[in-house]
């Protein structure tokens, strides 16, 4: 077990929620994303996490992101025959993408990053008090 | 950054041996003493050949000579600073590697080289201490 353990395991959880983060702007950013290089409206994304091990000796699990899945959920149809993306009855299929709930997801996101973050100054205070029982 | 200072300056340290791991400190510490008694007890007589002595005792020890595990413990020291510089160029350099990775980073380097100071410190006392013993 290694004292930079601890802040190891505090940075897999800052690097998890930096993607989190970035997965929850990409699905605000593309609400209004009607095409995509696969066709069709963009699919919002969501992150899987797992415990992933830091180092080979560590007593305790950090955390990592195993996938980035959509979850499969139909288009709103919206009416605007105008647009170029509407199909043949005047509808465009904009993404399902609830904006209220990225919303609350980033914030979410953004406290467990500085939870996270709090962790790695504690650890690293610990190793800093632990020096400091050599001095003088 | 404070970090990125002190690299080019390991370079030499690097050789004396520094970055001691956390079981380190307690297993240097207790090495220091055994040797320094045996090289004192032996050259009881002769003050010259004291010294060989003590430099063959360390060289032919069983296995690794308390030496080779602080030479390897600032390797790994050097290699940490070296890994944290290398981090911070890559960033600054547009890389991909995150900012708080980049931080923590240094400030692993930066314990690991605060502990390397300590582990020096605590050796030049036990040498002072041994120069300032009256035969």
């Amino acid at each position: 077990m290694s004292v930079f353990d601890t802040i190891r395991i505090a940075a897999s959880g800052l690097t998890a929620q930096r993607l989190r983060m970035d997965v929850a702007s990409a699905n605000i950013a593309n609400a209004d994303s009607t095409r995509t290089a696969v066709g069709g409206p963009y699919q919002p994304e969501s992150v899987v996490f797992a415990p992933q091990a830091v180092s080979p000796g560590a007593s305790a699990p950090g955390v990592g992101a195993v996938a980035i899945v959509t979850p499969n959920r139909g288009p709103v149809r919206v009416y605007d025959p105008s647009h170029p993306d509407a199909d043949g009855q005047g509808f465009v299929s904009y993404p399902d993408v609830d904006v209220a709930t990225q919303v609350a997801d980033l914030m979410g996101a953004a406290r467990s990053y500085s939870l996270n973050s709090t962790v790695a100054q504690a650890a690293k205070q610990q190793a800093l008090d632990a020096l400091d029982l050599g001095r003088g | 950054m404070a970090v990125i200072g002190p690299v080019p300056a390991l370079g030499g340290l690097e050789r004396i041996a520094s970055a001691v791991g956390p079981g380190s400190i307690g297993g240097s510490t207790s090495t220091v003493d055994p040797p320094a008694g045996g090289g004192l007890g032996s050259p009881g007589a002769p003050g010259v050949t004291g010294a060989p002595g003590v430099n063959g005792s360390s060289a032919a020890g069983p296995g690794q000579g308390f030496l080779d595990t602080l030479g390897n413990a600032f390797g790994q020291l050097n290699q940490q600073l070296v890994g944290a510089d290398a981090s911070l160029a890559d960033f600054a350099a547009g890389g991909s590697s995150d900012l708080h990775t980049v931080i923590l980073q240094m400030q692993e380097a930066s314990i690991g080289l605060k502990l390397g100071i300590q582990v020096r410190d605590r050796l030049l006392e036990a040498y002072q201490e041994i120069m300032r013993l009256q035969l």
